[in-house]
């Protein structure tokens, strides 16, 4: 997976002691037990931390989707 | 969720079965427990609230069964995590596979979603249901609201239908009173002064029904009343939320905001310095809850077969300490009680989203009558009242 996915998987592993093996592309931050306050603050975490915007992910979304959009607003906006 | 053919009884199924429950194995603590006993059931158990009672009703050494909308595997996970939160709940952990059983059901479905069978021999068996689940965001969709509060209730109801012998205990909330001021007894339910949020109306409703179904077929119901349920406990990650952490977490991220933005801000509150809340510590309310449940249910009370209880602190907390103690967890941040009416800017809405609708409840006076609670609780030392300092540890959470 790309740079993205890794840098969320490791956050929620510092931040919210989730191990390896609860997580897949397809596991959501719901499945995880994270809600909307804890995805607020990731957001403003990867803001200050790497000028990045996660716009557009919520408790339902996958850690692929939140990826994909990290990779997005990174690459500066969103594929046609 | 539910394959025919599988084995008829819900407690013998495999795990991972799929069927929406957990077989635990058996362990030598409560193995059997779910063989022939009666059973007290729960819904939301997962939850801030719930997860605090759950040790509670585990000594009373009869089986639990709790409902629940996840995987069971996932909800076992949710539970275990959410108990080691409660000062209770790391004397059950290692047992509790073979302590609990997990039944996975959707709350607004017809018999929860269970076959029939299924939903018979729950109900057959269940001496007391605890309905502790809700939708708690005070901001949410009001029609969302109303599915899991009101429809989840009725379905809960249908479940008390079918199980004669059981004893309903509703989990309502004080604010059911709405935006009434001045003192509301233990048996007022009126909506004359309208509510703060789609959520008091929602359970608001929730507590109508079970109030028209008691009357109706005449079974015992006793209704709980909590106010604002907190505690000063940190939080770990991944655990339930209560009603100070969520206004903690907004408020921190509102800090952030002012401090990228480099500014300091007021925001202005309608409310008054006399306003009041009433924050109730959880494991107070629980073990309340718990001892009003260990006793027989009431037999006779001015509002016919249901007896209800303001689960609340004897002293209020001034709405004045709430807003200091809120200044500390936003550096930057000043807020201000106006009296009257005003309209809000783009501060005052952005703050108003921060904090979950919080804000509605600057110019709350309301005061709850406890006097069943006090009776009933005799043995309970109240807790002791709210300061600066628990209030700070309480949105740090
Ligand atoms: N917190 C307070 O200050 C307060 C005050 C007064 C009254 N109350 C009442 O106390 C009760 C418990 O509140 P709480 O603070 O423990 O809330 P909570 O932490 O938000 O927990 C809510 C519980 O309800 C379950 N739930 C929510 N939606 C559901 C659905 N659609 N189907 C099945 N289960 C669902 C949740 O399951 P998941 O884990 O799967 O999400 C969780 O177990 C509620 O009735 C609430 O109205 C709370």
């Amino acid at each position: 997976m790309t740079d993205a996915y890794q840098l969320i998987t490791d956050y929620l592993h510092d931040r919210f002691d989730v191990s390896p093996a609860e997580i897949t592309e397809h596991t959501t931050f719901d499945a995880l037990g994270l809600d909307s306050l804890d995805l607020a603050e990731i957001a403003v975490i990867l803001r200050k931390a790497h000028g990045l915007e996660l716009d557009g992910v919520r408790a339902a979304s996958t850690l692929r989707e939140a990826a994909c959009r990290l990779d997005e607003a990174r690459s500066g906006g969103t594929p046609a | 969720m539910y394959r025919p053919g599988r084995p008829r009884s819900p407690f013998r199924i495999p795990v991972g079965s799929g069927s929406g429950q957990v077989r635990f194995r058996s362990a030598p603590v409560g193995s059997g427990r779910h063989e022939e006993a009666s059973l007290i059931v729960i819904t939301g158990a997962t939850g801030f609230l719930g997860s605090h009672l759950l040790p509670h009703l585990l000594a009373t050494d009869e089986p639990v069964t709790a409902l629940v909308r996840d995987d069971p595997r996932l909800a076992l996970r949710r539970l275990a995590r959410a108990l080691a939160a409660t000062p209770a709940g790391h004397e059950v952990l290692d047992a509790l596979p073979s302590l609990v059983r997990l039944v996975r059901v959707d709350l607004s479905a017809p018999r929860l979603g269970l076959p029939g069978p299924v939903h018979h021999e729950l109900a057959e068996r269940t001496r007391q249901i605890w309905h502790c689940a809700a939708l708690t965001a005070m901001t949410a969709e009001p029609s969302l609201l109303h599915h899991v509060n009101g429809e989840g209730t009725r379905r809960v109801l249908e479940l008390a239908d079918a199980a004669p012998r059981a004893r309903l205990l509703h989990v309502s909330t004080a604010y059911v009173c709405g935006a009434r001021q001045g003192l509301v007894h233990e048996d007022d339910l009126d909506d004359t002064a309208g509510f703060l949020n789609p959520y008091e109306a929602s359970k608001h409703r929730a507590e109508r029904l079970v109030r028209r179904w008691a009357r109706s077929r005449g079974r015992a119901v006793t209704v709980f009343r909590p106010s604002v349920l907190v505690t000063d406990r940190p939080r770990p990650p991944r655990t339930p939320r209560h009603p100070l952490s969520v206004l903690g977490r907004g408020l921190r991220l509102l800090a952030e905001e002012l401090e990228a933005a480099d500014r300091a801000a007021t925001v202005r509150l309608p409310g008054s310095p006399g306003s009041t809340a009433n924050l109730v510590p959880v494991e107070y309310a629980a073990r309340a809850m718990a001892t009003i449940g260990a006793a027989p249910a009431l037999a006779t009370v001015p509002d016919g077969p249901v007896s209800t209880y303001h689960v609340v602190h004897l002293h209020d907390t001034p709405v004045p300490r709430v807003l200091e103690a809120m200044s500390h967890a936003c550096p930057g941040l000043s807020i201000r009680l106006e009296p009257g009416r005003r309209n809000a800017g783009a501060l005052d809405r952005k703050f108003a989203e921060a904090t979950a609708g919080f804000h509605r409840y600057a110019a709350c006076a309301v005061r709850f009558d406890r006097g069943r609670l006090g009776a009933a609780t005799r043995g309970l030392s109240p807790p002791a009242p709210i300061t600066p300092a628990y209030l700070r540890d309480a949105l740090r959470a």
